[in-house]
């Protein structure tokens, strides 16, 4: 079986280039499926996705499926959607409610929590067959951060707070903007997959480089509604200058943070959604002027996009989750959030405005990502380069809370992520079940 | 800025329908002919039919245009996630008012729209036609529909849905108002179709 120490990291990743084999490597794939997938604190669901006692998600940790459930106690479980008997998935809808999960195959029956309640004609196993050791296997950290719900199977891991640091803070302040700071999962998912690792999504969600460019056609038909308007020429002019920032946070986590460079309102600026002026008008008629506008100013993303490391991506006002298939196909889902404590008018146009950017914007970035991985096919050219911005020494664009932040349009996050990547694939970890 | 973009396109400045009546009286819409019964006027169906052909061809010839003129000025061109939720309240992989639908076609028509380059062709086949004069006056024409995409260096992409069109009459011409379209394995992930 190959192992990490089969790979010799300092040739693959380097300062200002990285090796085609992180990307293409299937054994590097199945590496990365246990140690950061598993290994590392993983995203796995939000609490308003299972409500109450007997509410249950199927979730994705790496390639294993599992289950979250909330126990009748209201208690999070995360369990391995694998019979303890032979292994058949017990549970196959996507989310719901349930007393117990019984398997299919054979009809053993498990509680909420995991654990064998019944198997049929007992009286066949012996004296010693306990049940209590024949649970559905579960993570046996799961831990939640302000009702984002983590998992790990590395007892070696620090605290999940820990573990986010900085990135902790910002995720913060996101679900902050939200009133009262409650934020709600229920408003659907946008499912799109690509042909290409999962990794060129990462890459490609702390910069702000490609903008102009992979997205010109988003920029083109804003200009044509908006021919006198500015709509980024001033950022496309001197986008090194602009005040859209990347930081890297550590730990792998990566941030951008648009809104110093996106004027007064958000809310203005944001492009045109089905029926944002009216709905506009209504709020700001029925709450008074000045509460409407501090409300609208919540209502579209809010120019933070965060990236915790290895699956979980804030993407304006939606919750993006990274899903490896295998070292050449990813799904990204993008769950739309509500704000559950604000007036049903102002999630309609959060609604509206949340379809955009999937529609017109994340189509041209899944082709690049498929033009990527086309061009990563070439073994004599193995070479992918993130240099830019490399010549300026850390020690200038470390702040004093050890984030580095530089122009948007800087590979450093990239460099950030790719050493702590490093560091984590060589890292010795001891993964087990509960 | 490319030249050629909206080359012939006509838009619409605001978007000043999209009222608390308006989504209440769509979604009840959406919903009366759960549990319509069989479709009986053939020279209604196959008027109906002729527009929905004349549609699925004014997309495979890629005359956007002729096709935008189809919709009324408060149409809804709309494909859901779930075809039972509310639309206040959930995202849709399309939900678009008359405006948002001319950005689609500008976009689609942008050579620098990496996603359809080179430019893929299309092939919308129409089934299964039912419809009916309404009470208020409208249309209802339900059909099933699959479109083909193809695109060069890659594979055939394949949609099958459901198609629910609302027609109203201008001036003696029917008009699409409100186009659904359901597909079916809208819960999967899969490359979004371009036009449906």
């Amino acid at each position: 079986m190959t192992t990490s120490t089969d790979f010799d990291w300092d040739y693959l990743i380097q300062r200002d280039r990285v090796h085609r084999d992180v990307y293409t490597d299937p054994q590097l794939f199945s590496i990365e499926m246990t140690k950061l997938y598993g290994g590392l604190w993983t995203y796995l669901c939000h609490e308003s996705e299972i409500p109450e006692p007997g509410s249950f998600r199927r979730a994705k940790l790496g390639l294993r499926e599992v289950i979250v459930s909330r126990g009748k106690d209201g208690d999070i479980h995360a369990l391995f959607n694998r019979c303890a008997h032979r292994a058949a998935a017990v549970c196959m809808h996507p989310s719901g409610s349930a007393s117990r999960f019984v398997c299919p195959y054979h009809g053993w029956t498990y509680g909420l929590n995991g654990d064998l309640l019944a198997v049929p004609y007992a009286d066949g196993y012996g004296e010693d067959f306990d049940k209590s050791t024949r649970h559905l296997p579960r993570v046996p950290r799961v831990k939640s951060f302000h009702g984002f719900i983590f998992g790990t199977l590395n007892e070696a891991m620090p605290e999940l707070e820990d573990y986010l640091g900085l990135a902790g803070d910002v995720l913060k302040e996101f679900i902050n903007r939200a009133p009262s700071g409650k934020l709600s999962l229920n408003a659907g998912a946008y499912r799109s997959s690509y042909t290409g690792n999962w990794k060129l999504a990462w890459d490609n969600a702390a910069d702000m480089y490609h903008v102009f460019f992979a997205h010109r056609s988003l920029v083109d038909i804003t200009r044509a509604r908006n021919p006198g308007g500015d709509t980024g020429a001033t950022y496309a002019a001197r986008p090194d200058e602009s005040p859209i920032y990347s930081y890297y946070l550590g730990q792998g986590h990566t941030y951008l943070h648009h809104r110093p460079g996106m004027g007064p309102s958000i809310f203005e600026r944001a492009r045109p959604a089905p029926g944002m002026e009216i709905g506009a008008t209504a709020l700001r008629e029925s709450m008074g002027s000045e509460a409407a506008a501090d409300l609208l100013e919540r209502v579209p993303g809010q120019g933070m996009n965060l990236n915790i490391f290895p699956n979980l991506m804030i993407i304006a006002s939606q919750i993006q989750v990274v899903e490896p298939v295998s070292v050449d196909r990813t799904q990204l889902t993008w769950y739309a959030t509500t704000l559950s404590d604000a007036p049903a008018q102002a999630n309609v146009l959060r609604m509206r405005i949340a379809e955009d950017f999937p529609n017109f914007g994340e189509v041209d970035d899944l082709e690049m990502f498929e033009r990527c991985w086309q061009g990563l096919q070439v073994p004599e050219a193995p070479w992918v380069d993130y240099s830019r911005g490399n010549h300026i020494p850390l020690a200038d664009i470390t702040q004093s809370n050890g984030a580095q932040k530089a122009p948007g349009t800087h590979e450093h996050a990239l460099r950030g992520y790719l050493d702590a990547y490093k560091d984590y694939m060589q890292t010795d970890m001891t993964l087990t079940a509960a | 800025m490319n030249d050629r973009l909206g080359k012939g396109i006509k838009l619409t400045a605001e978007s000043s329908y999209l009222t608390d009546t308006f989504y209440a009286d769509l979604l009840r819409d959406r919903d009366a002919l759960a549990e319509q019964g069989p479709c009986t006027d053939t020279a209604l169906t196959a008027q109906c039919a002729a527009l929905l052909h004349f549609e699925a061809r004014l997309l495979d010839q890629k005359r956007y245009q002729d096709w935008l003129d189809l919709y009324t000025g408060d149409a809804i061109y709309w494909i859901p996630y779930d075809d039972t939720a509310d639309v206040r309240s959930h995202i849709n992989l399309v939900f678009d008012d008359r405006r948002r639908l001319e950005d689609r076609v500008l976009r689609q028509m942008s050579s620098h729209a990496h996603a359809v380059q080179p430019d893929p062709n299309y092939q919308h086949v129409v089934s299964n036609v039912e419809a009916w004069q309404m009470p208020d006056g409208h249309r209802r024409v339900l059909a099933s529909q699959v479109a083909y995409e193809y695109r060069y260096g890659h594979e055939v992409h394949r949609y099958v849905y459901r198609t629910d069109h609302t027609l109203k009459q201008h001036e003696n011409k029917w008009f699409i108002a409100v186009k659904r379209c359901t597909l079916i394995n809208i819960d999967a992930a899969f490359e979004p179709p371009t036009l449906l």
